[in-house]
């Protein structure tokens, strides 16, 4: 998998086989799957809400919070490949924000689920090979996502 | 003989609301640039003061990014929400 800028301002993804392409899949699977209490209520803990903030307030930014992943999972899935399942995935400057949101919200779930800035001083090769399976892939899982928006933060945001 | 009269005295004080303050969190996942870059979006800071409020959040633990009245402290506070910051607002005591 290669990722570059492009000269319209915005990010190009190219994917060279459906494991790739299965990784990208698993940026939504990963921000759906936030154990615990929804992502707003994480966000909001230490606030007092009042009837009017419930009512007017949290919805919204839930609804945006899904819509982020509801996005990117249609860009992916209908992102053209071919017979080889080689293909590009655009990330447009508009919708840099959005991508920016779902990546974030997948790296927050893989945070609550292993602890992975407990793990930081593991991330050389020969520590990562120590590591259980499960918790190997979520490292570099979010090792890739942290690359996505480091990308989008230089080119950009 | 003088009728009594009453004085009425009248004692009017203003007394200002205390500010209210958004406070933003550290959290292991937001990376530092991207703190910056909604602390000048949302509060129109420069550069400086957005890159030493993240220094403050990151290294403290929080900080008292703004303060002002309620309506925009939690107009402020949605914002920091909607882009995943964890923030809150209290009044200043």
């Amino acid at each position: 998998m290669k990722m570059a800028p492009t000269l319209e301002g915005g990010l190009r993804i190219d994917a060279d086989s459906l494991t790739d392409w299965m990784i990208l899949e698993l940026i939504c699977a990963d921000a759906s799957r936030l154990p615990g209490p929804p992502l707003y209520d994480q966000l909001s803990s230490r606030m007092e809400q009042d009837d009017d903030w419930k009512e007017f307030v949290v919805p919204d930014i839930v609804t945006q919070f899904q819509d982020q992943i509801t996005h990117i999972s249609r860009a992916i899935s209908s992102a053209p490949k071919d017979e080889e399942h080689s293909g590009s995935l655009f990330i447009h400057k508009d919708d840099s924000m959005i991508w920016y949101g779902a990546v974030n919200q997948a790296r927050l779930s893989l945070e609550k689920q292993y602890d992975l800035s407990m793990h930081e001083i593991l991330e050389t090769e020969k520590a990562l090979d120590d590591l259980e399976p499960e918790l190997r892939s979520a490292v570099i899982r979010n090792q890739f996502y942290c690359a996505i928006q480091s990308a989008l933060l230089d080119y950009v945001l | 003989m003088n009728a009594a009269s009453t004085d009425t005295q009248s004692l009017t004080s203003t007394k200002l609301d205390l500010p209210w303050t958004v406070i933003v969190y550290d959290d292991p996942v937001n990376l530092m640039q991207y703190v910056t870059m909604v602390f000048k979006k949302v509060f129109g800071y420069s550069e400086e003061k957005a890159t030493a409020l993240m220094k403050q959040v990151h290294l403290k633990g929080r900080s008292l990014v703004w303060s002002g009245e309620k309506e925009k402290a939690e107009f402020y506070v949605q914002q920091l929400h909607s882009y995943q910051l964890n923030a809150s607002m209290e009044k200043e005591s």
